[in-house]
Formats: C-alpha cells, structure tokens, sequence
C-alpha cells in the first residue's frame, strides 16, 4: 500500500470509531502511531483562564462607552439649555425677565439646593448603584 | 446544555453570564488554533482574548449558516494569522509551502537526542516546524474533528487543497518519525 491508501484506510477505520490494530505493515504502524498523536494538545499549551479576563475586558469598554456617552448628553443638554435661555430671553419683555431674575435671586438658596440634590442623584446612581448591578441584565 | 441560539440571543440582550458559559465552552479550540498558529506562548493569551471580544462584538452578525464552533474558528484563525503576519513582518504568509517542500531530515543534535526519549514531544515539535497552513490544517482535521468543508470555511482554502496539504503533511511527519524511529 501507498501513503494514500493508508492514510484513507486509518481514516475511514477511524470513523467506524475503531482504531486501527497493529499490523506487519512498517508504514501502517508509523501513521497508526503519527493519527493517535495528532488528536493530542500541544504540549507547551499554556492553562490560560481566558473567561474572567474577557468578561473584565468587557466591562471595561462598555464603562468606557458609557462614560462617552454620559459625555454627549451633559454636552448636548448644557447647549441645549444654553439655547433656549438665550432664545427665551430674547422674546421676553424687559419687566418679566427682571421678575424672574428676582424670584431666581430671592430664592438662591432652593434653587441651588434643587440643582445640587438633582446632580448628586446622578452621580450616586452612575457609581452605586448601576455598579452593583448583576451581570445577567435580563 | 441550552441550545446555540438561545445562548446567542441572550447574549446580545446584555446577558454576560452566557457569553462566560460561550467562552468555556470554545476555549479550548481557541487556545488550540492560537497556540498552533502562533507559537509565541507570551502572544497566546492576548491574542486568544482578542479573538473572544471580536466574537462577542461581531455575534450579531452570525446568521447560523454554519456552526457556531466553525464562525468561532474562523475568527480565531484570521486573528492569529493577522497577528502572525504582523509580528513576521510578511504580508502573505503562503509563500513558505513551496519553500518547505525540501523538508529537513533530523540530524542528531542534542537537542534532537533528548526528543528521541519522548514521541509525542517529537511529533509535536516537529508540528511546530511545519507551515502554518500545514499546522493548522492537521490541528483543525484531527484536534478539532473539523470536516473538509468545515476546513474550507475557516481557512478559505478550497477543499481540494485542504485535502491535499493534510496529506502532505501526515506524509512528512510519517517520513521523520520513521527517521527518528530507527
């Protein structure tokens, strides 16, 4: 027998799931030995753990597209915000603006309080609670 | 075990314990193709989590036209040639075939001495001088129990050639364990 027949006799003993015996054939020994080989890992195959360190790697970047995203909509909003007072400022009468800047002044003190409380929800939710919330978001 | 798609439509919901249950379940193909591809044990690690985060990224682009294991294949195999190529400099890595064809016989170094204790550690080093298209051929046939057409898909080698460097291959690594043997 050539290689090929032999190759094509071990391979199709192979797939009867039965592994071919020894035999007088010099030739048919090496590659009976050389198909068992093969099905081996290599040797020097290092154990990685890969699961924990793609899952971190992950996370990582859905962090980072998140803080990219929590970017644009501060920046989109403060524009935004921006735009209307200015538009609405410009429609305005003098005699209701100065009414409103009055009422904003007189009451500093709630309107600030109302602001900081708003942002502080914010950033407690950003790095409190949306972090200890389980991986399955199911 | 839940099925692929099941697995694979939870996990673009936003499910990471099943893409942890995903990474298990194929990281043995992938640490095996990249390992024999790349032989550079201190690339391994980066480039099998490289290939990970391509399949998590890209899974909403599997359209289960094939097996899940072969889609994954596929992307590891591209990754670590890409990688390959990258660290040797080459921009097309086929040309070493040809070159090969004059295989070396084992010369009794050391080196080769030692091996002779050990067959296995003589059949796996000598996998590891052959070309990566050979390397990888005989690691997806016979580790990976890939099909000749599963083949085909990862490497876009047509099948033909899949056949024949699987061949070529088998029959070099016969001929130098006979040498070895004596």
């Amino acid at each position: 027998m050539d290689d090929e027949e032999i190759q094509r006799l071990i391979e199709e003993q192979l797939k009867g799931t039965e592994f071919p015996g020894r035999s007088e054939d010099k030739d048919l020994n090496l590659y009976r030995l050389l198909f068992m080989e093969l099905k081996k890992e290599p040797l020097e195959m290092k154990d990685i753990k890969l699961t924990e360190n793609v899952i971190g790697k992950i996370l990582v970047e859905q962090d980072r597209r998140e803080r990219i995203y929590y970017g644009l909509v501060i920046a989109v909003v403060i524009i935004l915000v921006s735009g209307l007072t200015y538009f609405v400022m410009e429609r305005t009468d003098s005699v209701t603006l100065n009414a409103i800047t009055d009422f904003l002044i007189a009451n500093k003190v709630i309107c600030f309080f109302i602001l900081s409380t708003f942002c502080l929800i914010q950033v407690l939710d950003k790095y409190l609670v949306k972090r200890n919330i389980p991986l399955n978001r199911n | 075990m839940q099925n692929e798609e099941e697995i694979i439509s939870r996990i673009l919901g936003g499910d990471l314990n099943s893409f942890r249950l995903l990474v298990k379940q194929y990281e043995r193909l992938v640490i095996c193709m990249v390992n024999r591809v790349i032989q550079q044990q201190e690339d391994e690690e980066d480039v099998c989590q490289e290939v990970f985060i391509k399949v998590y990224k890209n899974l909403a682009s599997f359209k289960f036209q094939s097996r899940l294991s072969t889609w994954i294949a596929q992307i590891a195999y591209s990754t670590a040639l890409n990688h390959l190529k990258k660290i040797s400099g080459k921009k097309n890595l086929t040309l070493d075939i040809s070159d090969f064809e004059d295989y070396h016989q084992i010369t009794d170094n050391p080196e080769s001495i030692l091996l002779k204790k050990n067959a296995s550690l003589f059949i796996q080093n000598e996998i590891s001088k052959l070309p990566v298209q050979y390397r990888t051929v005989i690691t997806l046939y016979h580790l990976n129990e890939m099909s000749y057409h599963e083949i085909e898909e990862i490497t876009g080698m047509p099948e033909g050639t899949v056949k024949n460097y699987l061949f070529r291959a088998r029959k070099l690594l016969k001929d130098n364990l006979e040498h070895y043997l004596k």
